[in-house]
């Protein structure tokens, strides 16, 4: 009996010790984001008559939250999508909107008006002059669009070989943690829950940078595409440029290509924000391209103050994607303010057909029911939509990650508080083990007196 | 719900930053003047605004071609009364040429006022405002009439569409309303000349009716130049009403209410002092400060 009790408060103080040594980590840790906290598994020892013969120390067990975990990354990675997608989209939107007042929505406008003026005055050198001098700020308003568009895109792409390094480093660290982790789990030590932190706060990282998921045993993919098969890492590496620029990983069979569509992370919103800039580039560079046709085709059939005729007032390239340029053999007494035949100096009816193109519908096939000024805005404002959407899911996200962060911080988080008191009641269980034992010790002392006596 | 000590720093941090980031765009707000700065600022706002912005634009350069217009057209007006007081003097002399008291001397002499009026006459046909002429039709680089009244115009006319489709003209077929050496206020006239010098009396006769003829040419003339006049000036007061509608939607699309946006950035920065004092509390809360 008394060696049981002896056993009994031995095994007490182990127990104590045990959870004091996980408070005391969870403690050191409290500052560790990637931490989880750590308790001890304790379980009852039974004696051959049923009665308690004290605790075992089973082991020190990680808490764990895998399905807010899980949330939690798929969150990381919208929210980072939609930082990088907002930041790259803004340099764009600068851009396309410059707060100057000046831009190719002002020059188109100016553009226009210079042409109604030279309708009311087409004998004067001044007016003629100031139309050219306005359909070259609009081809040089395009071309800058256009320039700061592609300088833009090809900015907001230009982390991507560091981002997809980091990628390839996590990878590689979740591979020789996945080898560990199964060693570690083998052994039954307890430094397995260290590397299980250690690997979600990889995974959670790689959720960040590209959206890739994590499986329970450490697999690591991204649009179904492997990047980390089991212990093995796969190398991502960046494929082409521009509008073709792509992500493939390299397996033992050959490359695959990854989706662009359903990359997340910081990587899937650069490279969604380059291709939507790449697209309103496009679009912009389409929409003057398209009104310096239909500029073209009205001024090549007036006539100048020299009476020449079929002069294209902009030089359109032959693919015509653009950008536009002013031709550069314009001038003051050719520029077709005429429909009239040589001679009539003062027919502004040419001018005033070019002035109409402004309010002329369709310009640009691609906006049927749009002036180009319209088309320009459309332009503009979906773009700024899309800005828009995503500020508002950046915003929706971070609360949304701070929320699920509590969540789980609830289950898995250090709280000093929580751990103060722990602390208190397995100090107490200490003292109550210590004193049971010195009090089995008493009882032996007094026995064995009074034994001798 | 157990919250650990770091999220609650990291929650108030991040909300720290959002707070931090309103009143920094607030501020901005307040700063500029506009709500709608750039377009993902409100999508449909900046889209409506830059419509308008086009139309103000279109409106604003419709006052200032106006107004061009305006003092084009006046001058025009004047150079049509004073080629009606020529022909009005011419009839005068007419009338007095054709008198039966009159002799041929005399009758010389009116011929030479004729020829003065004559001259006057196509010297306001010769009309040039900013280096155009206006009445040689399109042919706006070379004076329409020699002294003699010869024309060189052709028929055209060249006019102007503002942008909410009133149009001027601006140019005119000066034969169809002075006429030339043969029709018109300087053919009339120039027969008339020829009468009173030569002393024909029934030529001084026949040239009354054709000069009544031709002033009421001019008169009709000015008259039509008139309505374009009309045109242009409603025009312009309708543009600047207009202007002022326009600009006032703009500044309900994109402009600021600053009481508003004053109160809120008050609000904001109220919000930003109790986080700032919340995190400083909250490092002295935990337990261990209070078993400490």
């Amino acid at each position: 009996m008394l060696v049981n009790i002896s056993g009994i408060a031995i095994s007490g103080i182990e127990a104590a010790q045990a959870q004091i040594a996980a408070v005391e980590s969870n403690v050191a840790n409290a500052s560790n984001p990637n931490y989880s906290a750590e308790s001890v598994k304790l379980a009852a020892l039974g004696g051959l008559d049923g009665a308690g013969i004290g605790v075992q120390v089973l082991g020190t067990v990680r808490a764990e939250a895998p399905f807010l975990t899980d949330q939690i990354n798929q969150s990381q990675s919208s929210l980072n999508y939609n930082t990088a997608y907002t930041q790259v989209a803004q340099v764009a939107q600068t851009a396309l909107n410059p707060t100057s007042g000046s831009g190719l929505s002002a020059a188109l406008d100016n553009l226009f008006t210079a042409f109604t003026n030279l309708s009311a005055t087409p004998e004067d050198s001044s007016a003629r002059s100031s139309a050219i001098s306005a359909a070259s700020d609009f081809a040089q308003q395009a071309q800058q669009l256009s320039q700061s568009l592609a300088s833009a895109a090809s900015s907001s792409v230009a982390g991507l070989g560091a981002a997809v390094s980091q990628v390839n480093q996590a990878t590689a660290q979740i591979a020789d943690l996945n080898a560990r982790i199964t060693a570690a789990q083998a052994r039954g030590t307890g430094d397995a829950a260290a590397l299980l932190d250690q690997r979600d706060a990889l995974v959670n990282q790689l959720s960040g940078l590209i959206g890739a998921t994590a499986d329970a045993n450490g697999s690591v993919s991204v649009g179904g595409v492997p990047l980390v098969s089991g212990t093995n890492a796969l190398t991502l590496a960046v494929t082409g440029s521009g509008p073709t620029l792509g992500l493939q990983v390299g397996l033992t069979n050959g490359n695959i290509q990854v989706p662009i569509g359903d990359l997340g992370g910081t990587i899937g919103g650069m490279l969604a924000g380059a291709a939507n800039i790449n697209n309103v580039r496009s679009q912009a560079n389409s929409l003057a391209t398209s009104v310096a046709s239909a500029i073209n085709a009205q001024h090549q059939a007036g006539y100048g103050l020299d009476g020449s005729t079929n002069n294209a007032l902009f030089l359109i390239p032959g693919n015509a994607g653009g950008p536009i340029a002013i031709n550069p053999a314009i001038t003051v007494q050719n520029l077709a303010a005429s429909s009239t035949a040589a001679g009539v100096p003062g027919d502004g009816s040419n001018a005033a057909a070019l002035a109409a193109i402004g309010s002329q519908a369709g310009v640009d096939v691609s906006f049927p029911t749009a002036t180009a000024g319209a088309a320009l805005t459309d332009i503009e404002s979906t773009f700024g939509s899309a800005i828009q959407s995503a500020t508002s899911e950046q915003q929706t996200q971070s609360a949304m990650l701070q929320s699920l962060q509590q969540l789980k911080g609830s289950v898995t988080g250090v709280s000093l508080n929580d751990q103060l008191t722990q602390l208190v009641q397995y100090s107490n269980m200490l003292q109550a083990a210590g004193r049971a034992l010195q009090a089995a010790n008493d009882l032996t002392t007094f026995l064995i007196q009074v034994a001798g006596q | 719900m157990n919250i650990p000590d770091l999220l609650q720093f990291n929650s108030i941090a991040s909300s720290l930053d959002t707070v931090s980031g309103n009143l920094q765009r607030v501020q901005e707000q307040l700063a500029t003047g506009k709500r709608v700065a750039v377009a993902s600022d409100d999508p449909a706002a900046f889209a409506q605004a830059a419509n308008l912005n086009s139309q103000q634009n279109a409106i604003t350069n419709d006052i200032s071609l106006g107004s061009q217009i305006q003092a084009r057209l006046n001058t025009i007006d004047g150079a049509l009364a004073d080629a009606g007081n020529a022909i009005t003097s011419a009839i005068a002399s007419a009338t007095q040429g054709a008198d039966a008291s009159v002799n041929t001397t005399q009758m010389a002499t009116i011929g030479t006022q004729v020829q003065a009026a004559l001259q006057q006459l196509v010297s306001s046909a010769n009309l040039q405002y900013s280096g155009a002429y206006v009445f040689g039709g399109n042919q706006t680089l070379s004076a329409p009439y020699s002294t003699t009244g010869v024309y060189s115009g052709d028929t055209g006319g060249n006019s102007v569409k503002f942008s909410n489709g009133v149009a001027a003209q601006l140019s005119f077929d000066g034969k169809s309303i002075f006429g030339d050496t043969a029709t018109g206020a300087i053919g009339a006239m120039v027969n008339l000349a020829n009468a009173l010098s030569a002393g024909n009396k029934t030529g001084v006769a026949a040239a009354l009716p054709a000069l009544q003829s031709a002033l009421q040419q001019v008169a009709s003339a000015r008259g039509a130049l008139g309505s374009n006049l009309q045109a242009v000036n409603n025009m312009i007061t309708d543009s600047n009403s207009n202007s002022v509608a326009v600009t006032g939607a703009i500044d309900s699309l994109t402009g600021l209410n600053v009481a508003d946006a004053a109160a809120t950035n008050s609000q904001l920065q109220l919000q930003q002092q109790a986080l700032v004092s919340l995190a400083s509390d909250m490092a002295k809360m935990p337990l261990v400060n209070v078993l400490a």
